[in-house]
């Protein structure tokens, strides 16, 4: 072997600098995602933000590093007893995104509360505005070195060989950053993308096409077993721990669903709190570009789809929000299992909209038609869009490219073939804000026995920061998100009493009735939730004069579900020979509240 | 007829040779300690001559001189339970030890039991069976089985020899109460034999913004809660011709005298509802965190796996232990002996089921009435039951048995009616065995909504629970299925060492490893879904530190032959075994470079214990 000098140096020198590194692991933070807040930070300023009679902090409970879990109560009055709207920030922790902009719609919704229109909302509604639900999992993304799992502290053997987090990925080349090992393999299924190198694709064997690499995870086989990096640091995937559709038996997700502190803080929190009426978190689980739709699944037994007396409200949600966000270029939503927005709905009975928070967004013209890209693997930072075919991989470091990977030359390269496509936008829209979202592959060479087989490079994609933006974007998205969550409220649903009468039927007696009407634009609550024990059903309760009597009915009941522009009638025959008024009142926690009363001798509202 | 003065002379010496025993055991707690005291033929030796014919009668069952007196023919309240607990921790404070692993929504303790012979190793050590009862409060001879069963293990340890070595090889956790609020509420406030099944966490059940406000009322202070019935010549109910306190529906071209109204209760919030939110509102057994499912799927789930604190306390000390290997949870009732899995939705591997099966036929055999079935496809689905997490979390054998079977009234399986056997039956029970001690005579009350009407029916403590006579029994039965359990659970051991020497100096070492029991060391759920790590059986070449390099090569063969192996290329001096099958063995072979230390085996599993040999 070449160079053996060279490597034993590096053997030497990057334990020292990784050390080095992780002193200074807040400086390195600071050049992963300038701008951006550590948990902590993120806490300090909700605190900072409390202001009597607007804004206060609720604690949700630690976790198990003993990070409190805050919430910023937005509200007027007894908030707490007022349809209220939660809001959830980095659901998925290493989109630090979601957490930035929950705390600044607080900001904006603080800043405003004197303006007419924020006064309104909040008269009668509140705002639980959560942003790090799961801060120990986001610290993981300020610690060296960046990786963007989602996974919180929790030892756990992921590969069950008795040896707990015993083969993490490792920072090969002391960049601070886990990114990739690129390894020649000639039973590797990856190939060079032909229209930027830097992206790797499977290598369709139909087309005449063979692949030459394999990519494992940056790291050593530290434990020696022949898998690499199948059992680091942590931990259990909060977004991954709910338990719709739990992912039972994974390794991200737990002993079970709901296992974690900060899973069962925030469920705990909700329960306590019937008066929310719409969850809104930021995750991969969109349901706001493309609306839920519903599928076979029927009340009151395991579904796999939303109920169909839901899939209305969803697309009016969906509507209203395509009316003040551009949807264009969102990735496709996640899978669902397990994750906390699938659960609002189908396991805490609410409506429950999701959107990404931030996507790479490729202008229009560069996406419509793609150029090949040359990268020199010893300079990723300086991409070169070049207007003539190039040679598609291996400009300089691999001169012995096998020649099927190289055959389909940028300019034949089949438009609908979708392979790649994520990464490409991805990259060129890192490149067009010069960022550093890729490592270029450099050769590395240490453990025999601790890498694989063959000649192994380190590099490739720094996927934390391709799922933030810089942060100076931030105020601009927020400001965004701010005019769709005001404007929740006024879809929420509405109760109003109409035709409010008491007949007098003589000596005594009367027939006292209302409408009740729902003048919202949602149902009183999903059909999913509609006599479970999820949702607190509408009551009706009439509150008589001394010495009268109630002949029909009882002084209080139950009201089934309004849809929007629905209503029902309420009616009871009284007898109160003294007369007097009587009050009727109509609420739920997560639908407010509305009362009327009568006088018994007029007959009249009042 | 004897004369006082008899009775005397025969009480004097045995006042004085009660005084001197417990003097010794006051004055000397290691000899206690010790475990001779308890036993009789030790006692022997401190007697004058002329009271060897003072011994106890050499009963068969219960021990006739116990350390710690326990009585089985009655029931034992949270406080009771906790004292002969104690006490029995202190009469063997070698075996046994009192632990609590945290307190119930009441304040009151969770207590574990752990019951385990030290010289063997400790606790933790050993393969475990964990027994628990009422997690179901108003179950409560559940509790008696496993308070029976600490008891039983710890005063005929000394004197049999099965149950010795059952101590030596195992560690017993047993946790009689898993609900203590809601025992103590079933044993101290108005109840039906029913309730409270739920624990005592405030549920708003009717989602009106109240919570718990709407319960039952013992309207008659009697301490139970029955029926109330109101005279109707247009109602469709009258009283049965033999057991006339029982109501029964009249048939279609009957009149009938009475409508039922529930049970005893008020609408204390006017919504029309009599008794629609009492206390609690959950059920603690469909709370567990396997295949959970919502209320609106399965009833009494709460809100999601784990919220009930009591039953979190529980799985996070299971998990903590993985060496338990079986656990068995005691409900009542109907004689049944339940296995997962609860729900169609997740089938258990044929192996498993296959082994269920087989044991449960052996306590069918145990348990005369009892029936062996699978608990969604047998009696009804559960969701986030406690047997379902437990085997198919924590990997670990698990039953649940339902005490007291229609068989125990006139021990025949003639009627069945449903759960409670034939509807007469119980009455006839009560009219023959128990002198009409189990129901309420109906009598006239006032009604604030309904008027004049009549309290009566079924007391609280029949029903679903044994009498007196027959509780001793049902313990014992049940037991003796547990300790079954508990002995077919899996125990490793390295059955051979030996050596051959290759041409060229290397040396090839053979062991076989075998399990002495029934139950693999891995459940099949645990190997495909890997619950817990593998087994490890490995090689030792003295002095430790050239092993790694002294093992070459290792590898498991198919059979004793080794007509085929694979090959562990990645530590080959630790190979890892996916499973030792019930009374089976696994062959392994290393080459290693000849020491001059010996050469031991060692397997370690983590339910099947630790054993090794020597070359």
């Amino acid at each position: 072997m070449k160079n053996t000098r060279l490597p034993l140096l590096a053997r030497l020198l990057l334990p020292c600098l990784a050390f080095i590194l992780s002193l200074s692991s807040g400086a390195l933070a600071d050049g992963a995602l300038p701008g951006y807040r550590s948990p902590d930070e993120i806490n300090a300023r909700l605190r900072a933000l409390e202001s009597p009679g607007l804004a206060s902090v609720i604690s949700l409970g630690r976790t198990a590093q003993g990070r409190e879990i805050l919430c910023l109560r937005i509200g007027s009055g007894d908030a707490d007893s007022k349809p209220a709207i939660a809001v959830l920030g980095s659901v998925q922790a290493q989109q630090r995104v979601g957490a930035e902009l929950v705390v600044r719609l607080a900001e904006g919704l603080i800043q405003s509360a004197a303006s007419d229109r924020t006064a309104g909302v909040l008269a009668g509604h509140t705002y639980y505005l959560i942003p790090e639900p799961s801060p120990d999992a986001a610290s993981a993304c300020f610690t060296s070195p960046l990786t963007d799992r989602a996974g919180n502290s929790r030892p756990w053997d992921d590969d069950k060989d008795g040896g707990v987090d015993e083969d993490g990925p490792d920072d090969l080349d002391g960049d601070g950053w886990i990114t990739q090992l690129r390894v020649k393999d000639p039973a590797g299924r990856l190939m060079p993308h032909p229209l930027d190198p830097r992206v790797l694709i499977e290598a369709d064997a139909s087309k005449g096409e063979r692949g030459v690499y394999s990519i494992y995870t940056e790291g050593l086989d530290d434990d020696v077993d022949g898998s690499f990096n199948e059992d680091g640091r942590g931990g259990v995937d909060f977004n991954r721990n709910w338990s719709f559709d739990y992912p039972a038996y994974q390794a991200d997700a737990g002993l079970n669903a709901v296992s974690e502190p900060e899973c069962r803080a925030l469920a705990d929190f909700l329960f306590a709190r019937s008066n929310v009426a719409l969850v809104f978190s930021f995750s991969p689980q969109d349901n706001l570009s493309d609306a839920w739709k519903a599928g076979q699944s029927q009340p009151y037994s395991i579904m796999n789809s939303i109920l169909g007396g839901d899939a209305p409200a969803y697309e009016l949600l969906s509507k209203r929000y395509k009316e003040l966000l551009d949807p264009k270029d969102a990735p496709a939503a996640r899978g669902w299992s397990g994750s906390f927005s699938a659960w609002a709905y189908f396991h805490f009975g609410r409506w429950s909209l999701s959107s990404a928070g931030w996507w790479p967004r490729v202008p229009a013209a560069e996406a419509a038609e793609v150029a090949p890209v040359v990268v020199s693997d010893s300079s990723a930072a300086a991409p070169v869009a070049a207007a003539e075919p190039a040679p598609a991989a291996g400009a300089d470091a691999h001169s012995e490219q096998p020649a099927a990977a190289t055959s389909a030359a940028g300019s034949e390269w089949d438009k609908d073939d979708k392979r790649g496509d994520r990464e490409l936008n991805w990259l060129k829209w890192m490149d067009s804000q010069g960022l550093e979202g890729f490592a270029a592959w450099q050769p590395y060479s240490g453990d025999t026995r601790k890498l694989p087989e063959g000649e192994v490079e380190v590099g490739g994609m720094r996927m934390l920061r391709m799922q933030n933006p810089p942060a100076a974007e931030l105020d601009a998205l927020a400001g965004s998100f701010a005019p769709f969550l005001e404007a929740l409220p006024g879809l929420l649903p509405r109760l109003e009493l109409g035709g409010v009468k008491c007949e007098a039927l003589g000596d005594g007696l009367y027939r006292a009735s209302a409408t009740l009407v729902n003048s919202g634009q949602l149902p009183t609550m999903p059909q999913l939730a509609e006599n479970t024990a999820l949702n607190n059903p509408l009551q009706a309760e009439v509150l008589l004069p001394g010495g009268s009597s109630l002949l029909t009915g009882t002084p209080r009941r139950r009201v089934g579900r309004l849809l929007p522009g629905a209503s029902t009638e309420l009616n009871w025959l009284i007898y109160a020979p003294q007369g007097g008024s009587i009050t009727l009142r109509a609420w739920s926690p997560s639908v407010g509240s509305v009362e009327a009363s009568v006088e018994l001798s007029s007959g009249g509202s009042k | 007829m004897r004369s006082p003065s008899c009775i005397e002379w025969l009480f004097g010496p045995l006042a004085f040779i009660l005084c001197i025993g417990l003097l010794i055991l006051c004055v000397s707690p290691a000899h206690a300690a010790s475990g001779q005291v308890a036993n009789p033929a030790a006692r022997l030796e401190t007697l004058p001559a002329n009271a060897a014919e003072q011994q106890p009668y050499p009963q068969m069952g219960a021990p006739a001189n116990p350390r710690v007196d326990a009585r089985f023919n009655a029931y034992h309240d949270y406080q009771q339970a906790t004292q002969l607990m104690q006490e029995l921790v202190r009469a063997f404070p070698e075996y046994a030890s009192l632990q609590s692993l945290g307190q119930s929504y009441g304040g009151r303790e969770m207590w574990v039991l752990t019951i385990s012979d030290p010289a063997t190793g400790p606790a933790e050590s050993k393969p475990a069976m964990w027994i628990d009862g009422c997690i179901h409060a108003n179950e409560i001879q559940a509790t008696e089985v496993v308070l029976y069963t600490a008891w039983f293990l710890l005063e005929t340890r000394a004197s049999n020899s099965f149950i010795q070595q059952l101590l030596r090889e195992r560690t017993f956790y047993l946790m009689p109460i898993m609900s203590p609020d809601s025992r103590d509420s079933h044993f101290y406030d108005a109840n039906t034999t029913h309730s409270p099944r739920t624990g005592m966490r405030p549920v708003d059940e009717d989602r009106d913004g109240l919570v718990d406000e709407d319960g039952p009322e013992d309207m008659d202070g009697d301490g139970h809660i029955a029926q109330i019935r109101v005279a109707d010549p247009n109602g469709r109910w009258l009283a049965d011709k033999d057991y006339p306190q029982r109501m029964t529906r009249a048939k279609p071209e009957e009149r009938g005298t009475h409508t039922l109204l529930g049970e005893e209760g008020y609408d204390n919030d006017g919504d029309g509802l009599v008794n629609e939110d009492g206390p609690g509102g959950y059920d603690p057994n469909r709370n567990w965190g396997y295949n959970w499912q919502p209320e609106y799927i399965q009833g009494g789930a709460h809100q999601y796996p784990f919220s009930i604190l009591e039953n979190r306390m529980v799985a996070d000390f299971m998990a903590a232990h993985p060496n338990i290997a079986g656990a068995q949870s005691y409900h009542n009732s109907g004689g049944m002996i339940l296995h997962g899995p609860g729900a169609q939705n997740t089938p258990y591997p044929g192996q498993d089921d296959q082994l269920y099966r087989a044991i449960a036929e052996k306590g069918a055999q145990m348990l005369p009435g009892y029936k062996p079935m699978v608990i969604w496809e047998d009696l009804y689905t559960v969701y986030g039951g406690e047997v379902d997490f437990i085997y198919a979390c924590l990997g670990a054998f698990t039953y649940t048995n339902e005490l007291f079977t229609t068989h125990d009234f006139f021990h025949s399986d003639t009627s069945q009616e449903d759960w409670q056997g034939s509807r007469s039956e119980p009455r006839k029970f009560d009219d023959l065995l128990l002198f009409d001690q189990g129901f309420v005579d109906w009598h006239p009350a006032e009604h604030p909504t309904y008027g004049a009407i009549e309290i009566g029916g079924q007391k609280k403590g029949w029903g679903r629970q044994p009498p007196s006579f027959m509780l001793e029994e049902e313990c014992h039965r049940n037991m003796a299925f547990s300790l079954y359990h508990a002995d077919m659970l899996p125990l490793v051991e390295v059955q051979s060492v030996s050596s051959r020497e290759l041409p060229g100096g290397l040396l090839e070492v053979t062991a076989v490893v075998g399990n002495r029991r029934m139950i693999p060391t891995r459940l099949a759920i645990d190997v495909s879904k890997g619950i817990s790590r593998p087994d490890w059986i490995s090689i030792d070449i003295a002095p430790n530190r050239e092993r790694n390099a002294a093992v070459l090569a290792g590898y498991i063969g198919s059979d004793q032959f080794f007509s085929t192996a694979s090959e562990q290329a990645d530590k080959p001096w630790r190979l890892n075994i996916s499973s030792i099958p019930g009374n089976g063995a696994v062959y392994c072979r290393w080459i290693v470079r000849s020491g001059k230390g010996p050469i031991t085996v060692t397997v370690d599993s983590v339910k099947g214990g630790r054993a090794s040999a020597s070359l």
